[in-house]
């Protein structure tokens, strides 16, 4: 705008917000809404006893710890040392007594014969059952042995019985 | 309502050793009173205001270094403030086998033999009236019509929008009005 038409300005240059008349008399109404007081009340009616807001500050200081300096433990002491190996002696104890290992890997040789006889298995079962580490030659090397007839016959008379000897 | 000029400096102030103490005593003297009306309010009884507003300030205190600035420092302790008093009037209820719903109640009955009660039958009344609301809508009015808090810093502090706190007024409002007519 020119200088000279300056004295035919009819606008100020002020700006409202958008929408800030239309929605005047609802905030108007909900500012009268909030500031209604019911039936004329506007305390509720409590009270504090002589002083109390002089003196509470004064309580509320006294109860605050003082900035505490952060302690700095040594772990050099015999003391430490003590806790420290009576912490290690009780987790020891205690994986001792309840994570205690109830298998057992040693089985004795009485308990493999029991299994083998009442398995009732054959040979072809039993050779799968021995590793090949086992299968040494010189355990199928045959042994001379020294047998008379007569223990034999013994032997089969007290061992076998009469049909094996027939097949 | 009266507020800390420079929000964050005195924030630091508070964080820093060497003067937490002296910006404590003014963080006292400018809301001691204010929370303390906020705390009367919910727990009625004087002895237990007293005690909330010890406990809200030693909170403040202490937590002041948990404390993220995503909110108002007042909105911040005004919300200690409100959980340590529904935490101490939740304890009563459970020391005195009462339930929830009814300490309000129970509350509002011994301000009668409370010495630290001066209001007349009607604003004992309105009291009265007060305690049957839920227990959000409570704080709500308290918080509008005694304290003159604006719904956006009510917002912080509870947590809720402006337009769910509006509504949670005016409901309180007419429900409060119509008791005190029925009477």
């Amino acid at each position: 705008m020119k200088n000279k038409d300056l004295h035919n300005d009819k606008t100020s240059g002020f700006k409202t917000p958008d929408n800030y008349f239309e929605t005047f008399d609802e905030r108007l109404f909900d500012r009268l809404n909030d500031e209604r007081k019911i039936e004329g009340i506007t305390e509720p009616g409590f009270s504090v006893p002589d002083h109390y807001f002089d003196t509470v500050e004064a309580e509320i200081l006294g109860k605050l710890e003082p900035p505490k300096k952060t302690p700095i433990f040594t772990l050099n002491t015999r003391r430490t040392f003590y806790y420290v190996a009576g912490i290690a002696a009780s987790l020891i104890l205690m994986f001792s007594v309840f994570i205690k290992d109830n298998t057992n890997d040693e089985i004795s040789a009485d308990m493999v014969e029991s299994y083998l006889e009442t398995r009732d298995l054959d040979s072809y079962e039993l050779a799968e059952l021995l590793t090949e580490a086992e299968l040494l030659e010189e355990d199928f090397s045959v042994i001379e042995t020294s047998y008379n007839e007569d223990l034999l016959e013994l032997y089969l008379l007290d061992n076998a019985d009469i049909e094996s000897i027939i097949e | 309502m009266r507020v800390l000029d420079n929000e964050q400096h005195f924030i630091e102030r508070l964080r820093t050793s060497s003067t937490k103490e002296a910006a404590f005593k003014e963080l006292l003297s400018l809301y001691k009173e204010r929370l303390y009306w906020h705390i009367r309010q919910i727990v009625k009884s004087h002895d237990d205001a007293d005690d909330v507003l010890q406990n809200t300030f030693i909170k403040v205190y202490k937590n002041i270094d948990k404390f993220k600035g995503d909110s108002k420092l007042f909105s911040w302790m005004y919300r200690i403030a409100t959980n340590e008093s529904i935490t101490h009037i939740n304890k009563l209820a459970k020391r005195t086998f009462i339930a929830n719903e009814e300490v309000h109640d129970h509350l509002v009955n011994s301000l009668e033999a409370d010495v630290y009660f001066e209001g007349d039958a009607i604003q004992l009344k309105l009291q009265r009236a007060i305690a049957s609301l839920p227990e959000k809508q409570q704080l709500v009015f308290n918080m509008k019509y005694f304290q003159d808090l604006k719904y956006k810093d009510m917002s912080e502090i509870l947590d809720t929008s402006e337009g769910a706190l509006k509504a949670s007024y005016h409901i309180a409002v007419k429900k409060i009005e119509s008791i005190l007519k029925s009477d």
